[in-house]
C-alpha cells in the first residue's frame, strides 16, 4: 500500500504529474501534454492549514465502490490486490463516486469512465514502484507491505515504552 | 410469432423517461450544491449503511472533510 508521510510533503504535485503521465497513452511527459483527451491524475494534493497531503484511493478492505458497481467494472484480482477498474465495463454511472467515503473517485466527463488510483498495478507487477512514489522528491510517499508498516510501528512503540520506563536512558 | 407476442406484450419493451423530466435532487450539506438524486442518496444510505451526514455530503466535500479530520487528529497529537 501507499504510505504518506505528511511531514515530508511540500505539495510540489510531482505525484499528480507522474500519475497523469503514467496513465497517458504515450507515457511520455512531452507527448502526454498534447493528448486528447488529456490524461488525468489519480492522486490529488490537498492543501490544509498546517500541512498538505496527497489523497488517492485508500483501497478499502470492504470497498463500497465494488459493492455498488452494477457492471462489476471494479474488482480485485485477489485478496491483496488493489481495486482495479475494467474500463471496458465501466458505464460512468457515478455509483462508485457516491459510494467512496474519501471522495477520491472522479468521473471523467469526456470519456464517461471513472478515474481512480490502481496503485500502478502494471508497474508493480514489473517490479517497479508506483509512479507517484517513484516521482516524490522528498520521500513523502512510500510503497510498503501493510504487515511491515505495522511491525515497524509496534517496534517504535516498544522503544517509546522502554524509554519511558528507563527515564529516557535508552 | 404474433401469438407469442400477444401472450406477454411487456417482453422486450422498455420505458424511456422524458429527457426533460426533473427528479428531486439532494444538496450537499457542506457546499449546498446539488450532487445526486434523492433516490441515489437513499440507495447509498440503505445499501452501505452510511450515516445521514455522510450520505448527504458530496464526494468533493468528503475529501475536504477527510483532510480536515486528519488535520484535527495531527494537531491534537502535537
Amino acid at each position: 500500500m501507499i504510505i504518506v508521510n505528511i511531514d515530508k510533503c511540500n505539495a510540489c504535485k510531482s505525484c499528480e504529474l507522474a500519475c497523469a503521465v503514467e496513465h497517458s497513452v504515450s507515457k511520455d511527459l512531452y507527448q502526454a501534454i498534447h493528448e486528447n483527451p488529456a490524461p488525468q491524475a489519480r492522486v490529488s494534493v490537498q492543501k490544509g492549514i498546517s500541512f498538505s497531503v496527497p489523497l488517492q484511493c485508500r483501497q478499502c478492505a470492504n470497498a463500497p465502490c465494488i459493492a455498488l458497481c452494477p457492471t462489476d467494472a471494479l474488482y480485485r484480482a485477489d485478496k491483496d490486490s488493489p481495486i482495479i477498474l475494467d474500463e471496458e465495463k465501466c458505464i460512468g454511472c457515478n455509483w462508485c463516486v457516491l459510494a467512496c467515503p474519501f471522495g477520491v473517485i472522479r468521473l471523467d466527463e469526456e470519456r464517461r469512465v471513472i478515474v481512480k488510483c490502481d496503485q500502478c498495478f502494471e508497474r508493480v507487477q514489473r517490479g517497479e514502484l508506483p509512479a507517484c512514489v517513484a516521482a516524490c522528491p522528498t520521500g513523502a510517499l512510500a510503497f510498503r507491505v501493510l504487515e511491515d508498516v505495522s511491525k515497524e510501528r509496534r517496534n517504535a512503540y516498544l522503544v517509546e515504552i522502554a524509554q519511558c520506563l528507563s527515564g529516557g536512558a535508552v | 410469432m404474433t401469438d407469442v407476442a400477444n401472450e406477454n406484450p411487456q417482453v422486450g419493451t422498455i420505458t424511456i423517461k422524458k429527457p426533460s423530466a426533473r427528479v428531486p435532487q439532494v444538496n450537499c450539506r457542506v457546499c449546498g450544491i446539488p450532487f445526486a438524486t434523492e433516490k441515489q442518496v437513499r440507495r447509498v444510505r440503505e445499501k452501505l449503511h452510511f450515516s445521514d451526514e455522510m450520505a448527504s455530503t458530496c464526494p468533493r466535500c468528503r475529501g475536504v472533510e477527510f483532510r480536515g479530520a486528519m488535520e484535527k487528529v495531527l494537531s491534537s497529537k502535537e
